[in-house]
């Protein structure tokens, strides 16, 4: 098995990699646009000396190469990721503040897509071209041509405006000594605080349905063909006639081999939700990492900007190695391959 | 003295719904299993052998198939419905063509058994699964089960994999084994391993046996009685001795004819043609576009079973057999 942790690591290091070249390429972009971010934020107010103070403290009037190695340099010593021009703090501080509410968010949207396809793409798959499957199917082609956006709008109506069952946007204020993870649910929770609990999670639950609905659509149908595969499989109707109990044969027989295929799918879909939470977190005015990200990129904070694309790569990158991992883990054939 | 039957078939249909019509592959069989008895069924690719079993297991899909008959009894008890459905997983096995694709590649073989014991046998303790599942695996010669239970399917040669499911398809200990060609993917040296199992586990423990093989050779050894099956029908059923000594119908002596013999006397002439297709069945004989004997009567009327012997053990249906093969 030394071999997995091998793989792991080079996995690792090749990520690292990537995160620095996406890096360069991010603040050389920036460059690219017009304008002095310096100005952008601060406003036309401010003397020309103050302007050049900053820009040099910041190493914006630096070639790239140079602001390039000084930011990594800077990062690797303090552990500081540069200045935020958006909210003049560090942008890991910032990044400490937000991404945790989004991170919460991503979580709880993870866990729901992930029960509800694998409930609703099992269902389709057993009841295939009944009623049930039929109406399933509708709906899951609703859901896949609708873009979250739009679920978020009307989610607000339906059930902020007109039936007030939820609140219609925002997130509660999280007193600063329950800051545990920064995770608003989850602190308020550990912190024994459970009327806010209930109000932090009666904001969240919107959103995080309109960001699912996408992920359900896509995951349900692949599921469902999936499970369809394996129910034709030789080893299904053997296990049957042996007598394996049929709730045994759904419920590990069936759904460990027909999950393999849809995890990889399902981690796509994890991924996609991240980007789904820039358009979700406007209409409900989260205060999330999406809504930080905004901020950055319409005044140009290039330290900022950067900050939040190396979050999502290393997202990206967690949620890909999760998927291996989880695949190798289901599917004995890969691991022992793998440890060859 | 009353017999008992370990399984009868009665007028058994099974037709298959594709794109193009309507498949009638099985226009309507009987068959019968004695208790303790092992009953051969031969016949080429094609002519439904597995649609029987399949149907006889109850795990044919439907659909696209559609499954009839009068009864189908294990013990005199009739399978449909929920009661007959767990007699007939409490008493019948099946072992499987291809032991490469008949076991879980996700799950271990101990988990495999275990989830059988534990619908067969509820509520024991797990070192006695263990132990049973152990006793399994050496009842089949398998050395080392422990290993071999701590394994996942792609970790075992074809052999083995074929010793679990053998193993997996007596552990709950059934009164009829079903085993549709449980040597056709295996090399040559396992199979004759294989079938010297299956024939000692079923004198032993005195279970009823289906065999379907191509290899008749070891139909001829193994079972007691045959059925010769043709496009969906039995064309002959008999005691194994007069059937491969003696055969009667056409097809028979034709297929006994193909099999290729070691003695080296070169290829074995086979039956030229093909089965016929089973859109829209023509009246008449199905064998009839490929006989040697064949007569006008028998692209009109459908030959039926008739005896050849007194006790009806022995019955064909073909309406030239009795020609001699001087006068054809």
């Amino acid at each position: 098995m030394t071999k997995g942790y091998v793989i792991v690591l080079k996995k690792f290091f090749i990520a690292i990699a990537i995160l620095l070249v996406l890096s360069f390429i991010i603040l050389g972009y920036i460059r690219l646009i017009p304008g002095c971010p310096v100005r952008l934020s601060l406003g036309p107010g401010i003397p020309e000396d103050t302007v050049i103070r900053l820009r040099s403290e910041m190493f914006l009037d630096e070639p790239l190469p140079v602001q390039w190695f000084y930011w990594i340099v800077n990062m690797l010593t303090t552990g500081n990721m540069g200045t935020s021009l958006h909210s003049l703090r560090d942008v890991s501080v910032d990044i400490a503040i937000f991404l945790p509410r989004s991170l919460e968010l991503v979580i709880m949207a993870a866990i729901v897509m992930l029960v509800f396809s694998v409930m609703i793409g099992t269902f389709s798959a057993l009841f295939k071209n009944t009623w049930l499957d039929n109406v399933l199917r509708i709906l899951a082609y609703l859901g896949a041509v609708i873009p979250s956006f739009v679920f978020g709008i009307l989610f607000l109506l339906v059930f902020g405006v007109s039936l007030r069952w939820f609140p219609i946007g925002g997130l509660p204020t999280i007193p600063v000594e329950y800051t545990l993870t920064g995770m608003p649910l989850f602190d308020s929770i550990v912190a024994g605080d459970f009327a806010l609990a209930g109000n932090v999670f009666r904001s969240q639950i919107l959103p995080v349905l309109s960001v699912s609905v996408g992920g359900i659509a896509y995951t349900s149908r692949l599921h469902r063909s999936s499970v369809i595969e394996i129910l034709n499989a030789d080893y299904i109707a053997f296990a049957r006639v042996a007598g394996v109990s049929r709730k045994t044969l759904i419920l590990k027989h069936l759904m460990k081999p027909s999950f393999i295929p849809t995890l990889t799918i399902y981690g796509l879909q994890v991924a996609f939700l991240l980007a789904n939470m820039f358009l979700v977190e406007s209409i409900f005015r989260f205060p999330g990492f999406a809504f930080y990200a905004f901020s950055v990129i319409q005044v140009k904070d290039s330290y900022g900007i950067v900050g939040v694309t190396l979050v999502f790569g290393i997202i990206l990158a967690i949620v890909n190695a999760l998927v291996d991992i989880g695949v190798a883990g289901l599917d004995p054939r890969i691991r022992l391959k793998a440890s060859e | 003295m009353a017999e008992k039957f370990a399984l009868q078939i009665t007028n058994l249909s099974v037709k298959y719904k594709v794109y193009e019509g309507t498949l009638q592959v099985i226009p309507g069989l009987d068959l019968f299993v004695r208790e303790g008895e092992r009953v051969g069924l031969i016949g080429e690719t094609g002519c439904g052998k597995s649609s029987i079993l399949k149907a006889v297991a109850s795990v044919l899909p439907v659909p696209p198939a559609i499954v009839s008959s009068d009864a189908i009894e294990v013990f005199g008890n009739p399978i449909g419905g929920r009661v007959g459905l767990s007699i007939l997983r409490k008493n019948v096995s099946m072992v499987f063509q291809d032991p490469s694709t008949s076991l879980n590649p996700t799950l271990k073989i101990s988990t495999q058994m275990m989830d059988v014991l534990k619908a067969r046998f509820p509520g024991k303790r797990k070192s006695e699964y263990r132990k049973m599942m152990r006793d399994g695996l050496e009842a089949v010669s398998m050395p080392a089960p422990e290993r071999v239970l701590g394994s996942y399917p792609i970790q075992l040669s074809g052999g083995m994999r074929q010793r679990v499911c053998i193993a997996m398809a007596l552990i709950k200990d059934p009164v009829l084994i079903i085993a549709d060609e449980p040597t056709t993917a295996l090399d040559v040296t396992i199979e004759e391993q294989i079938l010297d199992l299956l024939d000692y586990l079923v004198r032993e423990k005195n279970k009823s046996l289906i065999l379907v093989s191509h290899a008749l050779g070891a139909v001829r050894k193994l079972t007691d009685r045959v059925y010769v099956m043709y496009a969906g029908n039995i064309v002959e059923f008999g005691n194994t001795a007069d059937i491969f000594s003696n055969p009667k119908h056409p097809y028979t002596i034709g297929l006994i004819a193909a099999s290729p013999k070691l003695t080296g006397e070169g290829l074995a002439d086979g039956i030229a043609g093909d089965i016929i297709s089973y859109i829209n069945v023509p009246d008449g004989c199905r064998f009839a576009n490929r006989c040697p004997r064949v007569s006008e009567k028998c692209q009109t009327s459908t030959p039926v079973l008739e005896n050849l012997s007194p006790d009806g053990s022995w019955q064909v249906s073909c309406h030239n057999h009795n020609i001699e093969e001087a006068a054809l």
